[in-house]
């Protein structure tokens, strides 16, 4: 580096030119900072304005120019008129529960199975890889109606069990192309020592592939979770029970009765419901990074 | 401990039985062996025919079928998917949709890719800025939902106070304006980019030599943009079109959160269109045809993406 620089000197003795370069630099710096500030500025400002509203008052929020960027004065009572107006404690455990009930059995069948692709030589295994990917890009609505027909056959709906049977059976084919990609990138040595030792590949697969696939494992946490939180098709089909209703739902429910004037419960709300999964999501998010540089996304 | 016991005789064993006996627990151990894979693999078995091939056959038949659920479908050939092009409501929404996915998809890639490229350019503070950047999308869909409700309201919200700031006097109805309405979604999402983080991880792996070697051609820096950095994304580009296609046409909780795909359809998309017909009028035969229709749109991606995949193998470099 410092010959470079010596040489650069060398070459172009005149400090003007230096000058210059430097000048023209600062220019670059300045507007890629300024488009920064453009994009952030338009990116972050819904999210702004729900945590500003939520703390104003209904006058201040019929105030709409000049905009009124800061509550003044703040007020708590949003929040304590969006909490009246249902059992949110119940909603956010139901949204828990759904996340436990589809991420354990998903984990763990995905797991297998994705042991299976990764590690284990059987005929056709490239074959049966292509038709998960495949069914990683179909839509959920494609297969939703007959679902729902087969659940109600079997007397599941109002149950948790559309919940819990399905995701005993691997249908995850994310889940299972990204933790296969993962256990192939884990070296060969580990599990052959094991082997010599007399380990099976169930000991193999508990005592080293998985202890190794911590991050991995984490980010298909914060994925299920996210997904319970968000997701809008399964509780609406399967949910829709008042004592059986996730966040989602309940939020649509909040959302529908309210009208113009309150905004403030509804940005109040939406605080609530909103901090958890982006607390959730700023903690999975190194570990999104980890898992895709590590995966890559080719099949 | 146990040598007195092998150096024996074994109980009941022919010695001349040994050779066979071991070779058939050997063959019994290496069938084991070899069922060992389909064994992890069968709940994925039940689980690919049971909730996926069923309901797609399921689909398939029943979109030649009038079905109600209650009474036995009854077969009516492609009427089902005539009735698609004709019935008024439905053609709105199927024109909605595919307005959504062509204008949508490729505004939200473009604006992706120059969110992810800004995010790339190297000065101070830019980890921090990533970090802002992803802010957005951590936020649950229900409330985003109430938050852009509150934004676009006609009365009350923040654009219309933009618009006044701007020195027009008139607000837009906006989410009110059955015209207007499909393209406030289309804008929310070309506005949120598509794929910034896939773009932003495929910057990363653009080779600094092949900066270096442009610089020194003396490139400018559209040349190096155009002519570097933007073919060593495409199998990222690639990835991101195929998988926001998809996505597009399952847009489905914001609509329904938002104005229930109102007014007067202005905001049905593809996905509630299957919901409604299906749990709501009880037309399974629409549904299904309507899932099938999804179905080969999704079987024709996967397809591109396979033939592609060749251009994903290169840029991978080792493995």
């Amino acid at each position: 580096m410092a010959g470079i620089r010596t040489a650069r000197r060398y070459i172009f003795p005149a400090g003007r030119f230096t000058l210059g370069m430097r000048a023209s630099r600062i220019i670059q710096h300045a507007s890629a900072y300024l488009l920064i500030a453009v994009f952030l500025f338009f990116a972050l400002l819904p999210v702004f304005w729900m945590f500003s509203n939520a703390f104003k008052t209904l006058e201040q929020m019929r105030v709409t120019f000049p905009i009124q960027w800061i509550p003044n004065p703040v007020t708590l009572e949003n929040f304590a008129d969006g909490w009246r107006a249902r059992d949110w404690l119940l909603h956010l455990r139901n949204t828990l529960m759904l996340a436990v009930f589809v991420l354990i059995p998903t984990m763990a069948s995905c797991i297998l199975a994705a042991y299976a692709f990764a590690r284990m030589r059987f005929p056709g295994s490239e074959l049966l890889m292509l038709l998960n990917i495949s069914l990683m890009l179909m839509p959920d609505f494609v297969t939703m109606v007959p679902r729902y027909v087969m659940m109600a056959r079997l007397g599941w709906i109002g149950t948790w069990l559309p919940a819990i049977i399905p995701s005993m059976l691997a249908l995850n084919p994310a889940m299972v192309f990204v933790l296969r990609q993962f256990f192939r990138a884990i070296p060969n040595e580990l599990s052959e020592a094991a082997r010599l030792d007399g380990c099976n590949d169930l000991v193999i697969l508990w005592r080293i592939i998985i202890p190794l696939s911590k991050p991995i494992l984490a980010l298909q946490i914060v994925l299920i979770t996210s997904w319970a939180w968000n997701d809008l098709l399964f509780p609406l089909l399967y949910l829709k029970d008042k004592s059986m209703q996730t966040l989602t739902l309940a939020m649509m429910g909040f959302i529908g009765t309210r009208g113009d004037t309150q905004y403030g419960p509804m940005m109040a709300m939406s605080v609530l419901v909103s901090l958890p999964m982006m607390a959730l999501s700023y903690y999975g998010q190194r570990y999104f990074t980890e898992g895709f540089t590590l995966t890559g996304i080719k099949g | 401990m146990t040598s007195p016991l092998l150096s024996g005789p074994q109980p009941g064993l022919d010695p001349a039985e040994a050779p066979g006996l071991l070779d058939r627990l050997a063959r019994g151990r290496s069938f084991r062996r070899r069922m060992l894979p389909f064994l992890f693999l069968l709940p994925w078995f039940v689980g690919v025919l049971t909730f996926q091939a069923y309901p797609i056959l399921d689909s398939f038949y029943h979109s030649f079928t009038i079905y109600d659920v209650f009474q036995p479908a009854k077969w009516i050939g492609v009427r089902n998917y005539v009735n698609l092009a004709e019935h008024d409501y439905t053609r709105k929404a199927l024109m909605n949709t595919l307005l959504y996915v062509v204008v949508s998809v490729p505004g939200g890639l473009v604006v992706g890719l120059l969110q992810a490229l800004l995010l790339n350019v190297k000065v101070r503070g830019v980890q921090l800025f990533r970090t802002l950047a992803i802010v957005p999308g951590t936020v649950p869909v229900a409330g985003a939902a109430a938050v852009f409700l509150f934004i676009w309201s006609p009365n009350l919200g923040l654009i219309n106070s933009f618009i006044k700031a701007l020195g027009f006097p008139r607000g837009q109805a906006w989410l009110t304006d059955p015209v207007m309405v499909k393209w406030v979604f289309i804008f929310m999402t070309i506005q949120g980019g598509i794929g910034m983080l896939i773009f932003l991880a495929g910057l990363q792996n653009v080779p600094q030599e092949l900066y270096d070697a442009a610089k020194i051609d003396g490139a400018k820096s559209i040349q190096t943009l155009f002519k570097v950095t933007l073919p060593m994304l495409t199998p990222y580009t690639l990835f991101n079109l195929l998988t926001s296609l998809i996505g597009a046409f399952q847009m489905f909780a914001s609509p329904m959160l938002m104005t229930g795909g109102g007014p007067a359809g202005g905001s049905t998309f593809y996905g509630q269109l299957i919901y409604e017909n299906a749990f709501r009028y009880f037309k399974m035969g629409h549904a299904a045809a309507l899932s099938w229709i999804l179905f080969v749109i999704s079987m024709f991606i996967v397809v591109l993406l396979f033939r592609t995949s060749a251009s994903w193998v290169y840029y991978e470099g080792g493995n």
